[in-house]
């Protein structure tokens, strides 16, 4: 049951097209069959062979009895030129005016009304106009039809042997013969000139479309209908400014050109490009071409080739796109774009083999050629989905670009909720380890201190001197831990003043004179607290070693900064004295192992050189490896 | 009599009330007439007879000693106030000089150092650590670098832009003397005008504040 919905579905292509062609078709024959009763209907005359350009004496025995249609193809196929006489008897002379209608009269005609000229389609000797495709109509003037028998005789030309057609034609009042005349012309001329002017412009578009995106499938399209354009126009030209040979030659092998491009741009579309195939197309099209062009002087030929080989060869070119199309439709059945193509491309092959059939003389060709009809709905149908195509696509990648912003966003939110938790997680960091950091403070200082104070106090004989010195390092430590998290001090200078300015009255009050250069520090850029902390506490500890044990008059601190910016640079401090120096029998004091530790926990080293001259403590710090902003340098 | 100079003792620690007392009492410069524990008993003390120093720690059980700092400037006393702190760190110490405090003592240090601080303070000489100079420098940016000391009440003029950077390098009084080739005296005379600028300037920022706030309505006349 499911089939039948997409039975149909792919049955309203053939709607679509059918109802649209059977109107076409059935206007198209509505000229044959003129009312009788309103007209005289012209089917049998004489026909002489001659070649003067003037009216033949109606007593050469040269005029032979023909009927209408004539078709020179069967009956004159060597012939360029013929006279027809006509006697048409009146009762009466008519009182209006009357006209002649020729619905075909190939390639040009003339006539003659009882010896009268009244008219023709044109130039009648080379180059002639070429009228081989539309009907004419010559006015009768007022009072030359006469009572009784009237003799009308037509000139039909031909520069092409063998073309020459005369069909039944009409006499009769103008004013109800013209419209069948223009309706005619309407199906026959204007017709195919809006679809031409229809097909050029739809070559363009999609010329613009092969040029702008190079999608060869545009361009073989554009190729196809650009030159199916310029075949109408041998429906549509009557005097050609080029030689007549050319035209011709131009007419036939135009429309062989259009279906080479059809074959390349079904099978582009398709996608089932065969080289091999494509190849042979383009060699058998080239040297049919070519032999047309040799054959073109002679008209016999010329039309014999092209209708038997030519034509027949552009029907197999067709025949194979239409199986390509086939081919496809059998594998995906229910893919309307191919219900599509199919019916059009029916519909052109099935217009080329009435047109082929014609040209070789199989079917009356009375009817004209049906080709350039196919046209427009093929080109509706081939447009609109080349349009559709491009359509989806725009309509894809809005789709993607629309799903990308939105993939973007999230990834973009999530990113943000990364980044929100990224900078959560190195707070708490910073906090741990901030707080690591003034657990490991106050465990080496202010709490050893206060253990050390504490075992003074119980040792034997406790000195409250003592206890209060001890107490005092305790506080002057934690002094400098609380300084080193003060946020007004960064710089290692500015936590130098605060520390001379501590330090000096100490000193001062124990007789020291203190030497502090510090001005190198003033180009150092930011340390960290830690550091800071520990080269506080390294000058802190040597000066009151000093004070302690020196008993020394002087003391000189100074810092250098030694290759600044260079990878090497380093941090110099000196804290040198004048006392009396000390040794180390033991091993080096407690004091001094500190020192040294705090100098290797920041990357440091502490050298110490006591003479009996006096001490230097040393602390050497390499900056390149510090983690310093060196952006935010001192200033 | 010859007056020596009263001072008011705010301290919650008994040890440490006890030894500051002692320390005031048995130098003979200087005179105690009175020791508290709690905000309640100073502010009482400080307004039944204004003493000529008010020493005070921050930290009070039931309140703040800048509270008692306010109160000397409410009242418009004269008497000098000096706080007492630990670690003389910027932010305790520097709101009370905000607040109109003209010094500072750390707790720590001896009785020499204790007394010769307030001697300094009411000779107009409080000591001014970098920390503060540094503090004071960024708060007072000069408004012109007029040497004139009246000519803004205040902006900081260049002189003491020099004794504070100096001094904000940890140098001594005495330093910065030798350095700007001026005697001591100076110094302490520009050291008592910059606590003085600074009070002023943070009582008139407190006014602005006020008023941009709407708490306070001064008419036109």
């Amino acid at each position: 049951m499911k089939t039948n919905p997409t039975a149909l579905t792919q049955l309203r292509p053939l709607f679509i097209f059918g109802i649209p062609l059977l109107c076409w078709l059935s206007l198209l024959q509505l000229h044959k069959s003129l009312p009788n009763d309103e007209f005289l209907v012209i089917t049998s005359g004489l026909r002489l062979i001659s070649h003067s350009t003037s009216l033949p004496d109606s007593n050469y025995k040269g005029w032979i009895a023909v009927n209408l249609s004539d078709d020179w193809w069967r009956t004159l196929p060597h012939e360029k030129e013929a006279w027809y006489r006509f006697e048409i008897d009146l009762a009466v002379a008519p009182d209006r005016l009357w006209g002649i209608y020729l619905p075909r009269a190939a390639v040009n005609a003339a006539a003659w009304l009882n010896g009268e000229m009244i008219g023709s389609g044109g130039q009648m000797t080379s180059p002639i106009s070429i009228n081989w495709n539309r009907p004419l109509y010559l006015r009768i003037p007022n009072g030359l039809l006469h009572p009784g028998r009237n003799e009308l005789q037509i000139h039909l030309v031909s520069d092409l042997e063998g073309y020459g057609l005369l069909r039944p034609f009409y006499l009769g009042s103008d004013r109800l013969l013209a419209p069948y005349f223009q309706l005619r012309y309407f199906l026959d001329v204007t017709s195919v000139e809006v679809i031409s002017v229809f097909m050029v412009t739809m070559s363009g578009f999609m010329g613009a479309l092969w040029w702008l995106r190079r999608d060869s499938v545009y361009g073989w399209f554009a190729f196809s209908i650009i030159i199916w354009a310029l075949h109408n126009l041998s429906l549509l030209i009557t005097n050609p400014s080029i030689p007549t040979a050319i035209w011709w030659w131009f007419w036939y092998i135009s429309v062989g050109w259009a279906v080479v491009g059809t074959v390349f741009f079904v099978s582009r579309f398709l996608n089932v490009i065969r080289p091999s195939i494509e190849h042979s197309v383009l060699i058998s099209a080239g040297i049919g071409s070519l032999i047309l062009a040799f054959s073109a002087s002679n008209g016999y030929w010329l039309r014999w080739i092209g209708a038997h080989l030519w034509h027949s060869l552009i029907l197999i070119f067709g025949a194979y796109s239409t199986y390509i199309v086939l081919h496809a439709w059998r594998r995906h059945q229910h893919d309307k774009e191919l219900s599509w193509l199919i019916m059009s491309g029916l519909l052109v092959f099935s217009f080329g083999i009435h047109d082929w059939l014609v040209t070789n003389q199989w079917i009356t060709r009375i009817d004209g050629l049906y080709i350039q009809y196919s046209a427009p709905l093929v080109l509706l149908v081939f447009g609109w989905i080349l349009l559709m195509r491009f359509v989806d696509t725009l309509t894809f990648a809005e789709h993607l670009n629309r799903n990308l912003e939105s993939r973007v966003a999230e990834q973009v939110a999530a990113a943000e909720v990364q980044h929100k938790k990224i900078r959560q997680l190195e707070q708490q960091q910073i906090l741990a380890e901030e707080r690591s950091r003034l657990m490991r403070d106050m465990h080496d200082g202010i709490g050893g201190h206060l253990i050390s104070t504490i075992s003074l106090i119980e040792g034997a004989n406790p000195s409250l001197k003592e206890v209060r010195k001890a107490l005092q390092v305790a506080l002057d430590d934690l002094r400098l831990v609380v300084n080193s998290m003060d946020p007004s001090i960064e710089e290692l200078e500015t936590a130098m003043f605060d520390l001379r300015y501590r330090l000096n009255p100490r000193l001062k009050a124990t007789g020291v004179e203190a030497v502090w250069q510090l001005d190198d520090l003033q180009d150092l850029a930011k340390l960290g607290p830690e550091y800071t902390l520990q080269i506080l506490r390294i000058v802190q500890e040597a000066v009151t070693n000093i004070l302690k044990h020196a008993q020394a008059s002087k003391v000189m601190i100074s810092a250098t900064t030694l290759n600044s910016n260079l990878p090497d640079s380093q941090l110099k401090l000196v804290i040198h004295d004048n006392g009396q120096g000390f040794k180390m029998p033991h091993g080096p004091g407690k004091g001094l192992v500190n020192m040294q530790r705090r100098a290797e926990s920041i990357g440091g080293r502490v050298e110490i050189n006591s003479t009996a001259n006096g001490t230097a403590v040393e602390l050497a710090l390499p900056l390149s490896k510090l983690d310093v902003d060196n952006t935010e340098t001192s200033v | 009599m010859e007056t020596k100079p009263n001072i008011l003792l705010v301290e919650d620690d008994t040890a440490t009330r006890n030894r500051l007392s002692k320390i005031i009492e048995n130098h003979s410069e200087l005179s105690l007439c009175g020791a508290a524990a709690t905000h309640a008993d100073a502010h009482r003390l400080l307004l039944a007879d204004p003493p000529r120093v008010l020493l005070t720690d921050i930290g009070l059980p039931d309140g703040s000693g800048i509270d008692l700092i306010n109160t000397i400037k409410k009242q418009g006393l004269t008497t000098e106030a000096m706080v007492i702190t630990v670690f003389a760190d910027e932010q305790h110490v520097f709101s009370a000089i905000e607040a109109g405090a003209t010094g500072y003592l750390l707790k720590d240090s001896d009785a020499e150092g204790i007394a010769s601080a307030i001697i300094d303070l009411i000779a107009g000489g409080s000591p001014i650590s970098p920390a503060i100079a540094r503090h004071v420098l960024k708060r007072l940016t000069p408004v012109s670098n007029d040497n004139q000391q009246t000519a803004n009440q205040c902006g900081l003029t260049k002189r003491e832009r020099e004794v504070l950077t100096l001094l904000a390098k940890g140098l001594s009084y005495a330093e910065v003397a030798t350095g700007l080739e001026v005697s001591v005296g100076t110094i302490t005379t520009h050291v008592k005008n910059i606590y003085r600028k600074l009070a002023v300037r943070s009582r008139g920022e407190a006014v602005f504040e006020a008023m941009q706030q709407g708490l306070l309505n001064i008419s036109t006349q």
